[in-house]
């Protein structure tokens, strides 16, 4: 039986990169730290916390998403917001992420190496 | 290629430093989001699921070894060390920080380049046959009037708030290699029976959730009337486009709800009233403009053609390669080469940063110093000496750039989806992967021959499905990926959005159902010359539908 | 709190309140001031633009950008004269677009904006691709001098 919470996640001004809201950390970038509401009064508290992030204007894009809890934080139920969490599922030298969602049926990509330094 | 003057440099710079001064505002809080937004997009920077991403002009897809260079070293320093070439023949970065945003675009300043309207409801990046100055079925390079109208549409007063993005191709050739059908504005430059220098001017073709094919507003615009032809357009678009549902804000609806013969006649009475102002195109601005494309000086190397001879008796590969790969060129010791970003299982239209500095490297060396990035999102050295083509291969082959499938079924084309793209449903570039790993038997590939696929991410087809061959839609079905699959599709002479072959499948599905579709072509065609979108234009959907969803009878 | 701002800075509004396009059609009288929705159609408008010597344009929103056309068309079509004026979201960076679109006046009311032009600050751009719309700036001495080109 899944526990779905809320999470409030956002895009920072600065450099665009996804963030999560956690507690007295103010925004992290994994997303296994952030603070889940599943209350009225907590999820109300973020709301608040949207709002008022929204009007100091240094993040974009402020939203409470649904994730479900697990042991290694909350993970969210859209596979959208799971490829926000997680990073692309492709990059050219780590091959394909099995992000728990169905498996593409890939094994062996070939990717060749492009010779890229460490990024 | 064009080179910039000073006024060019000024005005570049004035746009460098405006934006930089944006920026500020912005941080400071001066402009909200919303109010920065649009002027964001007009110089190319994008909020996508991860980061900010970049999209840098490549001027009708025209770059030389020092631009390359300098694109290598943005993937370096501000990136993850890669770039996406696009569908419109620019490229992207996925990763930069706004705050870094002015400095790069400084750096690109210096070796001439910007991120001017590369994005945003304005006039966007001209785009061009990517053969164009060396092949042999051209009417003369249209490159030129891309260049005029690049300049001209360049922080426009009367057009920066279109009531959505405005995309122009111009084409010299019957073959048409710049989908010009399916832009809002497409030109065909030809010549009148006077022999005089016009274009075929075509409106309304776009592609996204209401896929048309433009229509022909014009059949002889005057090379003199360019200017004043595209204003008179523009405002009648700016003027009546809707701007009430972000979906029907294309242009290629208000010819849709006018009809073509009123659009038209708004054309026309808006142009009677301009032709003869200062939007005349002056036949000594055009030469100016042309001398910048003049072709470059090319030695005859006629110990080209032992040399391949030879080569080819030594490497199979190499062989296939330039069987594949390389075209004609109105030099008869020349040919045009396609650099693959397309090697199997790689991630389509993608280049290291390491790539790109070899392509500088060859295009210098082999390439008189010119490179082109196709729409199809591969490059090209429109300009090497076939006696050097075994030299190029030889160092293409070392750095995963000489995959010999231009124009096969591995040479997909697949928008980033969304593993980038805030706007997408799906993703794609797995599907892409999963795909060229099936076929990447090149005798196999060369055998089914020809063959357009590509792949959106959303109904948005950036990855121009809809004119795909084999066409593939990623949409969202009860939260999980689902694949549409479309045939026939072509983005050519003979220009055709593709139809849905039927219900969608899996993404586990969807490699083995492509084959199907293959196979079935494979299976029925007249011959290796009926090319696959031949076949379907000539049997319709019926045998693939069979084969797909049933009926023993005709089951393969 | 608003203010109207010109190519030579802020001036006082001396004009009378203008009259909707559909009023004004009902009775022109000797009205001189007019407002504009973007969505207007001049045509009706034509016999008696010699009798304004104001007309209004609206921009509900700052990227629709619907009035820069309508006042191309009042200039270049019908060779309007006087005072055009543009109100509604005027801001920074639309205000160069304005003045070589034809537009005399800016109604500005966003503090921001009216902050930085108070200030004096230079605007964007001194090189452009394109004519003013009523041709008034210079063409370019700098670089090669194509037609298409002027300096403020």
């Amino acid at each position: 039986m899944k526990n779905i919470v809320k999470v409030l996640t956002a895009n920072r001004l600065s450099d665009g990169i996804a963030v999560w809201y956690a507690d007295s950390n103010g925004w992290v970038e994994q997303i296994g730290r952030a603070r889940a509401a599943s209350t009225k009064e907590d999820i109300s508290a973020l709301e608040k916390i949207a709002a008022e992030t929204l009007a100091q204007g240094q993040h974009c894009d402020v939203v409470l998403i649904d994730a479900e809890e697990t042991a290694d934080g909350p993970r969210p139920l859209k596979l959208r917001e799971r490829i926000r969490a997680e990073g692309p599922t492709i990059t050219p030298d780590l091959g394909i992420k099995d992000l728990g969602i169905k498996d593409l049926g890939i094994s062996d990509l070939g990717i060749s190496d492009l010779g890229m330094k460490a990024a | 290629m064009y080179r910039y003057d000073e006024f060019d440099h000024a005005f570049v710079a004035a746009r460098v430093a405006e934006f930089g001064d944006q920026v500020k505002r912005r941080v400071s809080g001066e402009i909200t989001e919303d109010q920065f937004k649009p002027l964001r997009l007009m110089n190319g920077v994008y909020l996508q699921l991860h980061a900010y991403m970049l999209r840098i002009a490549i001027p009708y897809g025209t770059l030389n070894a020092k631009q390359m260079r300098r694109l290598a070293h943005i993937a370096r320093v501000y990136d993850k060390g890669f770039g996406h070439f696009t569908t419109r023949q620019n490229i992207q970065f996925n990763w930069p920080a706004l705050s870094d945003t002015p400095q790069i675009l400084a750096e690109l300043a210096e070796v001439e380049m910007h991120a001017i309207q590369t994005s945003g409801n304005c006039i966007r990046n001209v785009t061009a046959d990517h053969f164009a100055g060396a092949t042999v079925d051209e009417v003369a390079d249209p490159r030129p009037y891309a260049e005029i109208l690049r300049q001209w549409s360049s922080i426009h007063p009367e057009f920066s708030y279109l009531p959505r993005k405005f995309k122009i191709a111009v084409t010299a050739s019957e073959a048409d290699r710049a989908a010009i059908q399916v832009h809002d504005i497409g030109l065909k430059l030809k010549r009148n029976n006077k022999g005089e220098l016009g274009f075929a001017f075509y409106v309304g073709g776009g592609q996204g959730r209401t896929p048309m094919v433009a229509k022909l507003v014009s059949d002889f615009v005057a090379e003199r009337d360019l200017l004043s032809f595209t204003t008179a357009v523009m405002r009648v678009y700016n003027l009546y486009g809707r701007r009430d549902n972000k979906y029907k804000a294309r242009v290629k609806i208000l010819v849709h709800e006018l009809g073509l013969d009123t659009f038209k006649r708004e054309v026309e009475a808006e142009w009677a009233v301009i032709k003869d102002s200062e939007l005349v195109l002056p036949a000594k601005d055009v030469a100016a403009i042309q001398a910048y494309f003049t072709p470059p000086l090319l030695s005859d190397r006629p110990e080209g053609l032992t040399a391949l001879a030879d080569a080819f008796q030594r490497d199979a590969h190499f062989k296939a390669w330039v069987r594949q790969n390389c075209n004609e060129h109105t030099h008869p010791d020349y040919a045009i080469v396609t650099i693959s970003l397309k090697a199997i299982g790689a991630i389509p239209g993608d280049a290291s940063h390491v790539q790109m500095d070899v392509v500088a490297d060859l295009a210098e060396q082999f390439g008189q110093d010119e490179i082109r990035v196709s729409h199809e999102q591969n490059l090209v050295l429109p300009h090497v000496a076939k006696a050097d083509l075994p030299a190029l291969y030889a160092v293409l082959a070392k750095h995963q750039l000489a995959e010999s499938n231009a124009g096969l079924i591995s040479d997909i084309i697949a928008c980033p989806g969304l593993d980038y793209c805030a706007l997408a449903t799906a993703r794609s570039i797995p599907i892409a992967q999963a795909i060229s790993n099936r076929f990447a038997d090149l005798e196999r590939q060369r055998d089914i021959g020809e063959l357009k696929l590509k792949i959106s991410g959303c109904i948005n087809a950036c990855g121009h499905h809809h004119v795909g061959h084999i066409g593939i839609l990623g949409i969202e079905k009860r939260g999980e990926e689902h694949y549409q699959v479309s045939l026939g599709g072509a983005a050519d002479a003979a220009t055709q959005v593709g139809e849905i072959v039927g219900p969608g499948f899996s993404a586990e599905e969807l490699p083995a159902k492509i084959e199907v579709i293959v196979d079935t072509y494979m299976a029925y065609r007249i011959s290796k010359e009926e090319r696959f979108v031949d076949y379907v234009r000539r049997a319709g959907l019926e045998p693939f539908k069979t084969a797909l969803y049933g009926q023993e009878e005709y089951a393969i | 709190m608003s203010a109207i701002f010109t190519k030579s800075g802020f001036i006082a509004d001396t004009a009378p309140d203008a009259v909707t396009l559909t009023d004004f059609l009902a009775a022109p009288g000797n009205t001189t001031s007019i407002v504009l929705e973007p969505n207007s159609r001049l045509e009706s408008l034509e016999p008696y633009l010699g009798q304004l010597a104001l007309i209004v344009i609206k921009f509900p929103k700052f990227n629709d950008g619907r009035g820069y056309s309508l006042a191309a068309r009042l200039r270049r079509h019908y060779g309007y004269e006087g005072v055009l004026r543009a109100s509604g979201e005027v801001l920074t960076d639309q205000i160069q677009h304005f003045f070589r679109q034809g537009f005399d006046e800016l109604v500005v009311s966003n503090a921001p904006t009216l902050a930085r032009l108070e200030a004096g600050a230079a605007l964007a751009y001194d090189a452009f691709m394109q004519a003013d719309i009523q041709g008034k700036d210079n063409a370019p001495a700098i670089g090669h001098a194509y037609s298409w080109r002027r300096s403020a």
